[in-house]
């Protein structure tokens, strides 16, 4: 069943999405076709339209990630609380399988976003002069900085365990504040912030006394810094995600408020 | 053994008492009028019953379950509300039943869709709010389930919807199963029904077969309800 949720989930969200994704690769191509002209020819006003439309560009980029993440919110909040509900609750299936699906969805729609941005410029920058000396640039500065393979897998296990917690924050959020009778976006929002914000205060103290413990000892070193603060903030990520998720599937579970 | 019994139920919304202390037993093959005045507990108590809502005190069975996965797969529920996502067409919505839903007769579905001479390709936001409702009833009663719960079918459609939408229940529910159809419009729904329940602010009042009310008392059900809870 959980299979099949997840089917479901996908094509619905390729639905919403694909467009997107399709509409911004286009743009890439069209601003690489522009930077070509512009390459070809100077003249001012193709200077201006080409730096305009590189710029739009560049927006067109963030907005794709931006409108990934709240298509999934609004999926969210109108498959599990809205009144798609009155059928999602009453298929057979656990409100773990239900949410767990649209977490994977969600994670990976997110994930497809920002791979699709990452697509979208390389495209634009395919074959561009700049682009190369930056690429080559910030290859000698990895290398510079003796990171290793293992500090990049790091940095992408953090990105990814930063999404799932915010994704399950905001999950958390909307379930608690469709929980009221009146006001559910709104309330979602104010315990969006007030959760992001009781976070942020615990996770600072936490790297402030770890940052302090490790500065005391006697055998600091960077590349073992770097290790144990990525191991804190997965750990942290990781407890906040259990958190976020009880949260979800008790209001889920218990306090379920459909119209 | 009841497909459908509350022992004690309650259900709190802050201080207000939707449900309170309500004992209920409903047998299979029998069509039930869950009655009552808007605000009376009615879609509570078939919230209950779906696992929408979580008793306060009490409990409520589903074929001696208490609702969760099992239970679901026993319950055919038609809810007051439009619960189809619009861009969905008629053809997805079929898939989507036949995918969850074991007991789903597809062809019973398809055929009845093309009683109303609605195509498959049919997008639910190009249909009108009678349709939908239609569609929705067809979809719950195109399923060979042992208990149906069907809150207000009746409520927002024209005389001539109504008929067609009460004949699908007749034609289509399993003699084995019972049926529950919470709505007001009584005069309707009259013909149908084996037993009623009058509920009234959480509480029910009566729970009696209609034959009694018609032999014993000589009045219809539409008659006993206007007198019981008559406004003054």
């Amino acid at each position: 069943m959980f299979l099949k949720l997840v089917k479901h989930e996908l094509h619905e969200t390729a639905r919403m999405l694909l467009p997107v994704f399709g509409g911004l690769l286009l743009f890439a191509a069209m601003a690489r076709a522009m930077i070509w002209v512009m390459e070809q020819n100077d003249h001012v006003v193709l200077a201006f339209m080409g730096t305009l439309f590189i710029s739009l560009f560049v927006f067109a980029c963030i907005a794709c990630v931006i409108l990934t993440a709240i298509l999934m919110m609004v999926r969210f909040t109108k498959s599990v609380h809205g009144d798609e509900g009155y059928l999602t609750h009453t298929l057979p299936v656990g409100v773990h399988s239900i949410l767990l699906s649209r977490l994977l969805i969600t994670v990976l729609s997110l994930a497809a976003a920002l791979g699709v941005t990452y697509l979208a410029i390389r495209l634009c920058t395919w074959n561009v002069e700049a682009m190369e000396d930056f690429n080559m640039i910030f290859t000698s500065g990895f290398e510079y900085l003796g990171l290793d393979s293992g500090f990049l897998w790091r940095v992408v296990a953090s990105v990814f365990v930063s999404l799932v917690t915010t994704v399950l924050l905001i999950f958390a959020a909307i379930s608690i504040g469709h929980s009221f009778n009146r006001g559910k976006v709104g309330f979602s929002i104010l315990f969006y912030f007030a959760m992001n914000t009781i976070a942020s205060v615990i996770s600072t103290l936490l790297a402030l006394v770890f940052s302090s413990s490790f500065l005391d000892s006697e055998t600091a070193e960077l590349s073992t810094f770097s290790q144990q603060s990525f191991l804190l903030s997965l750990c942290i990520n990781l407890i906040f995600c259990g958190v976020y998720y009880f949260l979800t599937w008790i209001m889920t579970k218990k306090r379920l408020n459909l119209s | 053994m009841s497909i459908l019994s509350c022992e004690n139920l309650s259900k709190h919304y802050g201080t207000v008492a939707a449900l309170d202390g309500v004992n209920l037993n409903i047998e299979p093959g029998r069509i039930v009028g869950l009655l009552g005045p808007n605000g009376s507990g009615k879609t509570t108590l078939i919230k209950l019953a779906n696992g929408l809502l979580t008793p306060t005190e009490g409990r409520i069975l589903i074929g001696g379950m208490e609702p969760g996965v099992e239970t679901k797969k026993l319950v055919s529920y038609l809810p007051e509300r439009t619960y189809l996502a619009n861009w969905m067409n008629v053809k997805q919505i079929l898939s989507y039943f036949e995918d969850f839903y074991a007991d789903f007769d597809r062809e019973r579905a398809a055929a009845m869709l093309s009683h109303l001479g609605i195509p498959e390709t049919q997008r639910i936001r190009q249909m009108s709010k009678g349709t939908r409702e239609k569609v929705q009833l067809i979809l719950v009663m195109s399923r060979r389930a042992k208990l149906y719960l069907l809150d207000e079918p009746i409520g927002g459609v024209d005389p001539a919807a109504r008929d067609y939408i009460l004949n699908t229940i007749i034609g289509n529910y399993d003699p084995q199963a019972a049926v529950v159809i919470s709505t007001h419009l009584i005069a309707d729904v009259e013909p149908l029904l084996d037993e009623v329940v009058f509920i009234q602010n959480g509480h029910i009042l009566r729970h009696t077969p209609v034959d009694e009310i018609r032999e014993q008392m000589g009045k219809s059900v539409d008659a006993l309800f206007r007198e019981e809870f008559r406004c003054f």
